[in-house]
């Protein structure tokens, strides 16, 4: 690994805009620690595989955060993040999700500093966005998984062939190169368990 | 250089998309509907911010209908969702073909799923579908609107960004003197749609009816002050509330509100956009002059307002009040369903 950035997540109240962080806060501290018993307390790392224009490299994320901080932050959070873990699989992937946003608002804050979420998408790629410019956008298309690591995260960005009668799902990273009103783009995906993350840029 | 109004009506938009990915996140029925209500500000707010642009791309037109269609999919809302789907289609005309699947392709399967699993639950209400198709309550019997009241439920508790569900529950809730159901249902439609102007016209008389004297006077009032700006229904719905309300009032309170009824009254008939809305807002003037000079309306208010087809059916000594106040819920509720 080249090297080891460290991150406390209450420090994206200052590098974000508050009304863009406040509710991934509560699902990344549900969804990060998994189910394991073990450890439950970060730091927690990520090992993040960085690919761009320089080539591919590693970096060691290591999320903190403290609780007290948090909780002055957004009150109530550490009794939402317990709610959030014992919801069930519909209720589940709305947690994954925003727990994946949260961990890209992470990414942006510490990867690409300087740059500040405007916007976010529900319906057409990338979810979340730095320039808002028609026909120029510049985001970050983000998603999470519960497990499955670098195999299922290459999955997400590749896709899949057909299997077992259904039909084969095309990656995220041909959808977005598709793209003509994109000027720049990179994917966030992250996995929970074993925590990997693939941080790539596409565009330019 | 990006428009900062436009920039900044986006980011309002994405913030409450954020907002109601977190209430779906908490999974509880109220916390749907309301990720269900920022989700169609949300789309509005799309809407406007493609609005602002001068000269927008076809194909950030395409994308902007997109996002608004996947809000109404993900607001649960199916009707909605297809209004905006249509804007889709009409936007990917003349585009390249490869570069409108980019754009389409998350939001085409989930609108799929979300019409195919709305028109099995509306297939599976064959009362509800009937109402529909009729577009009436009118006439049915008691048996009829309690199984469409059922089956809506059903649906509403799967959809509940469908306004005009929560409408239609609102009137078999009245129709059946729930008055508890029948104010819930038409205060969601209006979370749903705050800009109804027939939604907040129509709530000032349900608020008289159905509300405590209090909780119903606070939302009057919050209607008043705006009377000036308003469309003339709401301010003939707003005089025929305080009328209601005044029946109940004490003696002193009771010529207030029937002061308050006049005023808006008269700011209504100035407004009127129809020769009908003006005879129906003349009727209220001519009833409140009786009412202030401490005379009970007489049938006469309805030959002199120009009401002659009303007058002809009306039965003698008939309340005056209670056959305008039956008139003019019947016809908004009509106008709405047209």
């Amino acid at each position: 690994m080249s090297h080891i950035v460290s991150y406390a997540l209450e420090r994206l109240f200052v590098d974000q805009d508050r009304d863009w962080v406040i509710d991934t806060i509560a699902p990344v501290l549900a969804w990060v620690p998994g189910k394991s018993r073990k450890r439950r307390d970060p730091p927690f790392r990520f090992e993040v595989r960085q690919r761009g224009q320089g080539g591919m490299s590693t970096v060691a994320v290591d999320l903190t955060w403290d609780e007290s901080a948090v909780e002055q932050l957004v009150p109530g959070v550490k009794e939402h993040a317990r709610r959030l873990r014992t919801k069930t699989s519909a209720q589940r992937e709305h947690v994954t999700e925003l727990a994946a946003y949260g961990l890209t608002f992470v990414a942006i804050s510490s990867l690409m500093p300087g740059r500040r979420v405007v916007h976010m998408q529900l319906g057409v790629a990338p979810d979340i966005l730095f320039d808002v410019t028609p026909m120029a956008l510049r985001g970050v298309e983000s998603a999470g998984r519960a497990s499955g690591g670098a195999g299922e995260l290459a999955r997400v960005r590749d896709g899949s062939g057909p299997r077992a009668g259904k039909a084969g799902k095309i990656g995220k990273a041909r959808q977005l190169l598709a793209r003509v009103d994109l000027a720049e783009v990179h994917l966030s995906l992250w996995c929970a368990s074993p925590r990997i993350s693939i941080m790539e840029q596409l565009k330019p | 250089m990006t428009d900062d109004r436009y920039a900044l009506t986006l980011a309002s938009s994405g913030k409450l998309k954020l907002r109601a990915k977190a209430l779906l996140a908490d999974g509880s029925a109220d916390a749907i509907f309301t990720a269900s209500v920022l989700l169609h500000e949300a789309a509005r707010a799309q809407r406007r911010a493609t609005e602002l642009l001068p000269e927008c791309p076809p194909l950030t037109r395409l994308t902007s209908a997109v996002e608004e269609c996947a809000c109404l999919v993900e607001a649960l809302d199916p009707p909605g969702a297809a209004d905006a789907w249509g804007d889709v289609l009409r936007s990917k005309d003349g585009l390249d073909a490869k570069a409108v699947r980019a754009v389409v392709s998350r939001l085409g399967p989930k609108y799929e799923s979300l019409h195919g699993a709305f028109a099995r639950a509306v297939a599976a209400s064959p009362a509800l579908l009937a109402m529909r198709n009729a577009r009436t309550i009118d006439g049915l019997t008691a048996a009829e609107r309690s199984t469409a009241r059922k089956e809506l439920a059903v649906v509403l508790a799967t959809f509940p960004g469908v306004t005009s569900f929560w409408w239609l529950g609102y009137r078999l809730a009245e129709a059946e003197d729930d008055k508890s159901a029948a104010w819930d249902a038409l205060r969601r439609a209006r979370e749903l749609e705050p800009n109804n102007p027939r939604f907040r016209a129509m709530s000032l008389l349900v608020a008289a009816w159905a509300l405590p004297l209090a909780a119903a006077e606070r939302h009057l009032e919050s209607a008043r002050g705006s009377l000036e700006r308003s469309e003339a229904e709401l301010c003939l719905m707003y005089a025929v509330a305080q009328i209601s309300l005044a029946r109940k009032a004490s003696e002193a309170d009771r010529k207030r509100r029937w002061r308050h009824a006049r005023d808006a009254a008269d700011i209504g008939v100035a407004r009127a956009t129809t020769g009908g809305l003006r005879k129906d807002l003349r009727a209220v003037q001519l009833v409140l002059r009786e009412l202030l000079a401490g005379r009970k309306p007489t049938i006469d208010v309805l030959y002199l307002a120009g009401l002659g087809e009303l007058a002809s059916i009306a039965k003698t000594n008939e309340n005056i009040v209670d056959l305008l106040t039956t008139r003019f819920r019947r016809e908004s509720e009509r106008e709405r369903a047209a």
